[in-house]
């Protein structure tokens, strides 16, 4: 793990929103658990207390954030965007297929756009991370 | 334009006695990015490849080069 304590945040905080994802849409899958709403709430509490967490960290190490926001990790935080947006677009018609032929609450997709526009950033980033392309 | 440089960052940096730590706080990158630019992976800006230069008091051409022409 970096040494770096802003780059070690954002592994913890990345890995943290990937892994809230998956065990939400495990626990949907096989229908234990929280409602779908709730786990929205919690996936979007978590991911604005790491915001938080993440700006009084960037404030407290202004150094050891310019060397984890270097253009090495800006070109994978620029991919993990890109890919971002097109898993949320990908998403959205899947939602929009499930809403239109009742399979979906309207509401519940809504909701879920969130989580995924969150986590789908992260997840490319902690793969950029695993295959040395970033810290 | 997809052909891979040729870095001799390594070679100038433990000439110079430098870890990847050292010179990456020196230039204000992770050690991660001078890890991956020395084993190819990582291209770095002109403005970085002229940090690094001027950090080892090379010149960007020591540091690094195109292949040569088949």
């Amino acid at each position: 793990m970096s040494s770096n304590p802003v780059a070690r945040l954002r592994l913890i905080g990345s890995a943290t929103m990937v892994l809230l994802v998956l065990a939400a849409v495990g626990a949907s899958i096989a229908s234990i658990g929280p409602s779908g709403l709730t786990w929205a709430w919690v996936i979007g509490g978590t991911a604005i207390a790491y915001a938080v967490l993440s700006a009084i960290m960037h404030l407290r190490h202004p150094e050891a954030a310019e060397a984890a926001w270097d253009e090495q990790n800006t070109t994978a935080h620029r991919d993990a965007l890109i890919f971002g947006f097109w898993a949320t677009l990908v998403t959205f018609l899947i939602f929009l297929a499930l809403v239109l032929t009742d399979r979906m609450d309207a509401r519940m997709a809504f909701f879920w756009l969130g989580p995924v526009l969150g986590a789908a950033p992260s997840a490319h980033y902690l793969a950029s991370i695993f295959r040395g392309r970033a810290e | 334009m997809s052909a891979k440089l040729i870095v001799h960052l390594k070679a100038h940096r433990t000439e110079a006695g430098l870890t990847q730590a050292d010179l990456a706080e020196a230039v204000g990158v992770s050690r991660k990015t001078i890890n991956t630019i020395e084993n190819g992976v990582f291209t770095p800006s002109t403005y970085l490849a002229l940090c690094l230069a001027d950090e080892l008091e090379v010149s960007v051409h020591d540091l690094f080069a195109l292949p040569e022409d088949d």
